[in-house]
């Protein structure tokens, strides 16, 4: 990185225990624009992370370069120290299997019912059999609220049942890290509470988390560490309550005076 | 003039003669509609892989056959595969050329089909950590199928009428039963006009039965009501 003024600092959640994802001089270009300019960041296993920042500052491509949605410009991400951008496509399948990922437009399967969009993926690529991921389904679909909507179609739920059946979609893979990006944006107001609600129960359970979120509340409960974006970079990163009660970028506070 | 006395009476005494083509033109739509659709997935397929020598074989496949006339192509195959020292029945190889003809028609379709299928679907599938063939089974293509599949039904509809080109390689499909019919009894315009009427059967209540298993298909999709 080529910044004259600062010395290139390594934003750390900073639980003391081992660093799961680390991200080093991440860059991502769409063309000629720049997305991301720069990331460095170190994920450790337990801790709940929140990107906040303003529209196209580069949060969501930061998230979506975890499980490699985005192909970074440059920069290295690894998981569990396997770097994520010089892995074979076959490896790249084994390490996104660890991760899971919840979308703001829920990208539920509709050729599929709520049963089958969770088995999915442990019976095909895991090979899981059907009896014991339909079991393993239920199980999760009860402890979201949905065990009544098993034999339902996608289209036949509101959009809190959806992303909760998201949320359990990817859980049914036993990941190791959750990719939040945006989970509540998409919602009607009324139903971002049921979701959230499933979201603190996975960060108290211990999850690993990393939440692109424009919900300044739930950051400020569940967050461990708190990443506000600008323009491609993290511009400042503390605990909820540095960034919330005392941030010091000019940027940040500006930022926070907009939305909250 | 048009005598439509004899219309009537060619088709009632004629009516096993022209039966039999039917069910030539029937059988030959049947195959090349089945075995196009294949051919057609799997072009389509492939068009989209990293696989780039496949990816222009199939391309250019396309291309050419779209931009050539179907007779022309009918007549390379029937004549120019013998030539070739490949003996085959005539019939198959009059379904050989549909089926190369309707697999690039089909292959477009597929193609349309897959491209609509939304782009969170294929992320979704990627996040869950499946291979690009998982997703495509599995994922993608369900979907694009169900998206593709009263088209294909049109492509039936196309093939019993553009079938009827094989009369120039004498298949006894129906429109060769008629002028073969025709060529005998000198009623061209009435022996024709029942070929016609009896093509128009076809498709016509082909068409209703395709609308009708699309609305049940739509149904079964919103099971609401």
């Amino acid at each position: 990185m080529k910044t004259a003024q600062t010395e290139k600092t390594v934003i750390d959640s900073g639980s003391g225990r081992d660093v799961m994802i680390e991200i080093r001089d991440l860059c991502k270009h769409f063309g000629r624009l720049e997305v991301l300019k720069g990331i460095d960041l170190n994920v450790r296993r337990g801790d709940v992370i929140v990107l906040i920042g303003p529209s196209g500052s580069g949060k969501s491509t930061l998230l979506r370069s975890v499980n490699l949605l985005e192909k970074p410009t440059s920069g290295t991400v690894k998981f569990d120290g396997c770097d994520l951008t010089k892995v074979s496509r076959r490896e790249l399948y084994a390490m996104r299997q660890r991760m899971g990922m919840v979308f703001q437009q829920f990208n539920l399967f509709p050729h599929l019912r709520v049963l089958g969009n969770v088995t999915v993926s442990p019976r095909r690529v895991r090979g899981v059999p059907q009896a014991e991921a339909e079991k393993k389904a239920v199980e999760l679909l009860t402890r979201v609220g949905l065990a009544d909507k098993v034999h339902e179609y996608p289209d036949r739920l509101s959009g809190g049942q959806k992303q909760r059946v998201a949320i359990v979609r990817a859980l049914a893979m036993d990941p190791e890290v959750m990719l939040f990006d945006e989970p509540t944006s998409a919602l009607d107001p009324e139903m971002v509470g049921e979701v959230l609600d499933v979201m603190k129960q996975l960060a108290a359970d211990g999850m690993t988390m990393m939440v692109v979120t424009h919900e300044m509340r739930f950051a400020r409960q569940v967050a461990d560490y708190v990443l506000f974006l600008d323009d491609g970079k993290i511009v400042e990163a503390g605990t909820p309550e540095e960034i919330f009660d005392h941030p010091q970028q000019p940027r940040t506070q500006d930022f926070l005076r907009k939305v909250l | 003039m048009l005598n439509l006395a004899k219309v009537w009476e060619i088709m009632v005494t004629k009516f096993g003669t022209f039966m039999q083509g039917v069910s030539v033109t029937l059988e030959l739509a049947l195959f090349t509609v089945l075995l196009g659709s294949l051919l057609g997935l799997l072009v389509a397929i492939f068009r989209r892989t990293r696989i780039w020598p496949l990816r222009i074989l199939f391309n250019v496949y396309v291309a050419f056959i779209r931009g050539t006339p179907l007779l022309v192509q009918v007549l390379m195959i029937v004549y120019g595969l013998p030539q070739m020292g490949i003996r085959l029945p005539r019939m198959t190889l009059c379904v050989i050329a549909l089926v190369i003809n309707s697999g690039a028609y089909m292959a477009e379709l597929i193609r349309a089909g897959l491209q609509s299928v939304d782009r969170g679907q294929s992320e979704a599938a990627d996040s869950l950590g499946m291979s690009g063939a998982q997703k495509m089974i599995y994922i993608i293509l369900p979907q694009a199928i169900k998206v593709t599949l009263p088209a294909m039904g049109n492509e039936f509809i196309a093939v019993i009428k553009e079938s009827s080109v094989l009369y120039a390689v004498g298949v006894y499909e129906l429109t060769y039963q008629a002028y073969k019919l025709a060529s005998v009894n000198y009623r061209y315009l009435e022996t024709l006009l029942d070929a016609a009427l009896i093509y128009f059967v076809l498709t016509y209540v082909m068409t209703k039965l395709l609308g009708l298993l699309e609305r049940r298909m739509r149904r079964s999709e919103n099971r609401a009501d």
